[in-house]
């Protein structure tokens, strides 16, 4: 094999581990009516997780954006939306035969109207992709910087006065000419600017939502998988309640504002979403409901209240995750309530009644009488 | 000669939270409250227009640090909140919400639920469901459980082969074309759609696993799925269907003379033709 084919070859085997895989997306976005920004200042963020694979590939997307618009006034419809969308996205990958690890930074221009933004501009990118040489069993590491101009769109889901929610996704981010790119997917969320105590909890929100995104992310990243011992040990309960109280804080806060009797039109229906937190909640419900034995019941019923609070189950962003979860959660309960009743475990019974009162579970509810 | 007898109760309300279940212990209604068994009492509201935004108040009860209020809708959980106070506002303001403000508001069907905990997290007591929209001390159950079909059952679990043995090792494997965990078989109490059963489940390393109940009868309707159709060729009736909910799966109900069966398998690329082969290899193994 020569030099140069050798080198394609590299590159081929990064390509597949690295290129093809883009983020699905959290989930089809539902827009009852093209909305659009509402008029005024906006500032939101994004937040893009991923991770695919097992014990001989994995791929992980992590990274936050940040946007802030402004939009013009336009009579009866969506204003013109202009303003600037930074954002920084790492990606790690390895499988037996390749390694790869890049650093995405991005400063784009928003300009556009409508529920589908667009926005583009340069990336940078560098890292340390890496391919396995099978004649001598070494990793031969090759250092990537590239600089590139990319596009994406904000794809808004619902608009309203207090927020606008939706899923920015990015085009194939490639080299000049190259085949190694990997496009980036996350939801998110805006909120009214111009407003001190406003912007000063969404930063409060920002601070309470790395803790459990860095947990549920290194839970994610270990070979193990989700481990729900780590997770129940490590306080992601308490953090999640945290998140949803600070998220409530800006409810109010919003409430009192005024903000909500000022705008009208189109863009008075909506909600402040807990969009994050629901997109992680049903994520652990999701992970809980694949390996329901290893997770206690107080758990599960603590992760399917939090996912309740946050609007996980009414939001119609997440209607298909929802009604998964929603089945899925009380069918593999059954585990717990066989196994509470082989214990002679009345507490967990107990705990398992009320829960399936509260939350209609009606099998598991008639299991669990008395 | 074993036996089964069939008959049909028409289930008008199904109350209660409480250990007892024929007791109403949505609570013991007292005009405007409603009481559970260790006296949690709900105060209010126990009914709300469709589109409001109430405030729940219940009393507090001693020895509780931790309150939890569910509200459900007809599409499953509106809203739930946990903390130590006796009285929150849909949605979590503290005071009115601006009439643009969006959030949770009640819809039809709605009903709440509060539990209170003590220190080590066990249940003191729990008042509700209360239904919001309709009669204040009704349950709101799925419409199927309203008419149903019961079967008084003579089996028991012992009666009843294991299912494990009713299908081999290499048959589970060759149908799903993976190498599966060996089947772990159990008794079921009468929890899901069957009656007292008993159980084998098969698992993979990776998201594929599924699960045979066999049991004496159906308690509940076989459309209890809403994805699930009828199906003709197994057994004496038999429903089942495929969904891409979450990593996807399927399920395969069927009744056959005294048994009813229950297959489940979850994975991104379950069939239904693979469910019907399972059915096919334990009505072959059944007595």
């Amino acid at each position: 094999m020569t030099g140069l084919t050798r080198w394609y070859a590299i590159v081929a085997v990064i390509a597949l581990v690295v290129g093809v895989v883009s983020h699905p997306g959290p989930q089809r976005a539902i827009a009852q009516q093209s909305p659009g920004f509402p008029p005024g200042e906006w500032l939101g963020n994004v937040w893009f997780s991923f991770e695919t694979g097992g014990e001989n590939s994995f791929i992980q997307h992590t990274g936050d954006g940040e946007l802030r618009v402004q939009v013009s006034s336009n009579e009866g419809g969506s204003g013109t939306v202009g303003g600037t969308l930074a954002f920084d996205v790492q990606v790690a990958a390895f499988s037996a035969i390749a390694t790869s690890e890049r650093d995405h930074t991005a400063d784009w221009v928003i300009q556009g109207y409508g529920p589908s933004v667009p926005a583009e501009g340069p990336v940078i990118v560098h890292g340390v992709d890496s391919a396995l040489f099978e004649e001598t069993g070494e990793f031969i590491p090759v250092e990537i910087n590239f600089l590139t101009e990319s596009r994406g769109t904000l794809t808004i889901s619902t608009a309203s006065c207090a927020s606008v929610n939706g899923t920015f996704s990015t085009e194939l981010i490639s080299p000049p000419g190259g085949i190694l790119g990997v496009a980036f997917t996350g939801p998110f969320s805006a909120i009214p600017g111009g407003n001190d105590l406003i912007e000063e909890q969404w930063d409060n929100i920002h601070e309470a939502v790395k803790v459990p995104r860095e947990i549920l992310r290194d839970l994610n990243a270990s070979p193990d998988g989700v481990n729900a011992q780590s997770m129940w040990d490590s306080g992601l309960s308490d953090e999640l309640w945290k998140l949803v109280g600070e998220v409530e804080k800006l409810n109010q806060i919003i409430a009192d504002s005024g903000l909500c009797g000022k705008v009208t039109g189109t863009y008075a229906r909506g909600g402040v979403k807990h969009q994050l937190i629901a997109d992680m909640m049903l994520a652990i419900l999701e992970a809980v409901a694949k390996s329901i034995e290893i997770f206690s019941p107080e758990e599960i019923v603590s992760y399917y209240t939090i996912a309740a609070s946050s609007g996980a189950f009414s939001l119609p962003e997440f209607a298909e995750r929802s009604a998964y979860v929603q089945a899925q959660i009380p069918l593999g309960l059954r585990y717990h309530v066989d196994t509470a009743k082989e214990n002679g475990d009345t507490e967990s019974l107990k705990l398992l009644h009320t829960a399936a009162c509260q939350f209609g579970w009606t099998e598991i509810k008639k299991n669990t009488a008395p | 000669m074993r036996r089964l007898a069939f008959f049909v109760a028409v289930v008008v309300i199904v109350t209660g939270c409480g250990p007892d279940e024929g007791t109403p212990n949505a609570g013991e209604p007292d005009g405007a409250s409603v009481t559970g068994e260790a006296g949690l009492t709900a105060l209010g509201p126990l009914e709300a227009e469709v589109g409001s935004v109430p405030r729940f108040e219940w009393s507090s009860i001693e020895g509780a640090v931790l309150y939890r209020l569910v509200v459900v809708g007809p599409n499953g959980p509106i809203w739930a909140w946990e903390g130590t106070k006796t009285s929150v506002n849909l949605g979590g303001l503290t005071g009115d919400r601006p009439e643009l403000m969006p959030g949770p508001v009640v819809e039809d069907d709605t009903s709440w639920s509060v539990a209170a905990f003590d220190t080590d997290g066990n249940v003191i007591d729990v008042v509700g469901p209360i239904n919001l929209t309709g009669d204040s001390t009704s349950n709101p159950e799925p419409p199927a459980s309203t008419t149903t079909t019961e079967a008084v059952e003579e089996l028991t679990a012992a009666d009843l082969p294991d299912p494990c043995t009713l299908i081999s090792q290499e048959d589970v494997d060759a149908i799903f074309g993976k190498v599966m965990e060996p089947g772990e078989s159990r008794e079921t109490t009468g929890s899901g759609e069957t009656a007292s059963g008993r159980s084998c489940r098969w698992g993979t390393l990776s998201t594929l696993s599924t699960t045979i109940y066999l049991s004496t009868s159906y308690l509940v309707p076989l459309d209890v799925c809403d994805w699930c159709e009828p199906i003709d060729g197994y057994g004496d009736e038999a429903w089942g269907g495929i969904t891409d909910l979450g990593s996807g799966g399927g399920r395969l109900m069927v009744v056959a003379g005294d048994h009813g069966i229950q297959i489940e398998a979850y994975g991104p690329d379950v069939t239904l033709e693979q469910l019907g082969t399972m059915a096919e290899s334990l009505l072959a193994g059944l007595p």
